[in-house]
């Protein structure tokens, strides 16, 4: 069954759905039809060790670097403009492959360039992040960015991470400021 | 007092406002761009679906009373009073004339309560623009099952007509052509024959409200028809048009054909022993038109309705074949003559004969007798004495048509009705005609 989480619940994966091994972190929105620049959300994936720190910059998940060296994250790939129905951008994982090292998978939303472009996600229409079961096709949890995140312009959407031997996640949805940039700092990503 | 920023969300409960009645009070530093605001009513799809739900200058509240232009720069909500169908209200900026919204000076958009007070104010300026003509500023919509309000702060470089494209322009294009225009070109189409009313002719503005008003209690409001004037320049009419009465009424018909038609004209014609058809009646030159006129087409001896009406015929329908078994006549849209005159006339059976073909094709005839008749619509008992105009009463019943084609009323006076009283006579029974034509296939 389908469940629904609030903002910084947690929930054991292993245990909603036994036959959880594969999610996949769904972001969509709509095309701008307003004239201006478009609006390009970005999904992210920062796979971190014990120390909050990625291993190496290999473990960042984003629009230039589709997948881990592991192969147990797959990012589908940039959506520029939103054009397209359902999820635009999504990033699978599959949790039976990512190595002892990575403790926890820190998903993240961005508006690229959303400060020279002086957008947030209040400006973009029906924009969402969601996760799901994708073996059964099942939504664990969704957040409305255009309307519950208005004023931001990033967000840490959740966190899946390892606790004993099953994983968890956790509904983050903690607004951020400073982009990308601030989150690579943040986890350990040398941005040059 | 919170300010708010472009593209922010958030209930209009938590800004105090769960009952939903609030202003918009709008102060924008021009920096010299004429700019117009309006607020458009959109259904679930985000469609202007209904007309009637855009509020502006010329229709200054919605049929429900929930949203109205309280003063050029005040927009009134009363969110309980909308139908179901209205899911969202976009207040709009648009620039009439040169311009673009990104040289807006520092400019805001207040939320005030109903006690006056400031709750929240939308700080903007031509920094969030470039070269949009037209934004959508603030919107109020139903989400979850409560109000919400957000800046938007966002448009389009193509100005007005973009915006209403955006709010229902994609019509189905498989429409056949003989379809009425879209509902957006028609809206872009109002407010610009709008616009040029209140520069051109400002005297008009009130009495096309008045007109529209008759329209809309009609269920015409959306309807579009070409109008056409025709008056008696018989000698007897001397003191009508002397003492401006007919000038005064040549108004009244312009305002309807400005509610009827988007190109602020009219076709007048003129008849006596003759028949004239002088230049369109228009926003631009309807001073003085009556005088003028008299001036190049002094009075004739003599009154012939049936020379009259073939000459509107044929203007109209000379070049439309007649088809199927009734031989009628179609077009896309339908005539509307205002035909009025002060006596009998001289050619009964021609204006018989006319009144029974022409009822094969999309024009209506109605009669305006200025003297005594039964047909006053009137209460004082006087009039209901003698008739001047037993003819036109009976061409009123006319066997021998295919639908009633025409309609009479007398009046003591050109300006014994109020105006809002005339618009409501001239739609006495036009509607019903509208509907046996189009059951006809006379018009879409």
């Amino acid at each position: 069954m389908a469940l629904s989480l609030k903002k910084g619940e947690n929930v054991s994966l292993s245990k909603a759905d036994v036959s959880l091994s594969n999610v996949l972190i769904g972001l969509g929105w709509e095309a701008r039809t307003t004239n201006g620049l478009d609006f390009d959300l970005d999904a992210s994936l920062f796979m971190v060790g014990e120390n909050g720190k990625v291993q190496s910059d290999d473990w960042f998940i984003f629009y230039n670097q589709l997948s881990s060296p592991c192969r147990s994250v797959e990012h589908t790939g940039d959506n520029r403009t939103g054009a397209g129905e359902g999820d635009d951008e999504a990033i699978k994982v599959a949790l039976n492959k990512v190595p002892e090292h990575v403790s926890r998978l820190v998903i993240a939303v961005t508006i690229h360039e959303a400060e020279a472009r002086n957008q947030n996600f209040g400006m973009v229409h029906d924009a969402f992040v969601r996760l799901v079961n994708s073996d059964t096709n099942q939504e664990i949890l969704r957040f409305d960015l255009s309307e519950d995140y208005s004023t931001e312009t990033a967000m840490v959407f959740g966190e899946i991470y390892r606790r004993g031997s099953e994983w968890k996640f956790r509904a983050v949805g903690q607004g951020y400021s400073g982009g990308l940039y601030a989150l690579c700092m943040q986890y350990g990503v040398n941005v040059t | 007092m919170q300010t708010l920023s472009r593209g922010q969300r958030l209930k209009l409960a938590d800004l105090g406002l769960p009952n939903g009645n609030f202003s918009i009070k709008l102060e924008c530093n021009n920096a010299g761009l004429t700019i117009d605001s309006a607020c458009f009513g959109l259904d679930a799809a985000r469609k202007l679906s209904d007309e009637r739900y855009m509020t502006f200058f010329n229709q200054p509240a919605s049929p429900c009373g929930g949203v109205r232009l309280a003063d050029a720069n005040r927009f009134e909500f009363r969110l309980a009073a909308l139908p179901g169908s209205i899911h969202a209200l976009v207040l709009t900026l648009a620039i009439d004339g040169n311009g673009v919204l990104g040289s807006l000076g520092n400019s805001r958009a207040q939320i005030v309560d109903d006690a006056g007070q400031v709750v929240a104010s939308f700080d903007f300026s031509g920094a969030l623009f470039k070269d949009e003509r037209a934004v959508m500023l603030i919107e109020v919509y139903r989400k979850d099952d409560h109000w919400r309000l957000s800046p938007v702060g966002q448009g389009f470089n193509g100005g007005l007509d973009a915006l209403v494209t955006h709010f229902g322009g994609e019509v189905a294009s498989s429409a056949p052509t003989s379809a009425p225009a879209a509902p957006s070109a028609q809206t872009a189409a109002r407010v610009s024959l709008d616009k040029r009313i209140e520069k051109e002719a400002p005297h008009l503005v009130s009495l096309v409200k008045k007109a529209s008003v008759s329209l809309e209690k009609a269920g015409l409001g959306a309807h579009r028809a070409r109008v056409c004037l025709c008056l008696d320049i018989s000698g007897s009419m001397h003191s009508l048009y002397k003492s401006g009465a007919v000038q005064k009424f040549a108004e009244r018909i312009l305002a309807l054909g400005c509610r009827f038609d988007d190109d602020g004209e009219i076709d007048v014609f003129l008849f006596g022993a003759n028949v004239h058809q002088p230049d369109p009646l228009g926003i631009g030159n309807n001073r003085n038109y009556i005088e003028s006129l008299i001036k190049k087409y002094p009075l004739e001896g003599d009154t012939r309705y049936g020379r009259a009406m073939q000459a509107i015929r044929e203007y109209y329908f000379h070049k439309t074949p007649a088809t199927g078994p009734q031989q009628i006549k179609k077009a896309d849209t339908p005539v509307y003559v205002m035909f009025v005159t002060d006596g009998g006339t001289a050619d009964q059976p021609l204006t018989e004969r006319l009144l029974r073909e022409s009822s094969h094709e999309p024009i209506f005839w109605q009669f305006m007798g200025i003297g005594k008749g039964r047909k006053s619509k009137s209460k004082a008992l006087s009039f209901f004495s003698d008739s001047n105009f037993p003819f036109l009463e009976k061409l009123d019943e006319l066997s021998g048509r295919l639908v009633d084609n025409a309609a009479f009323f007398s009046v003591e006076h050109p300006e014994e009705h109020p105006d809002e009283a005339l618009f409501d006579l001239l739609m006495d029974e036009y509607p019903e005609w509208v509907k046996l034509v189009r059951g006809h296939g006379m018009i879409p």
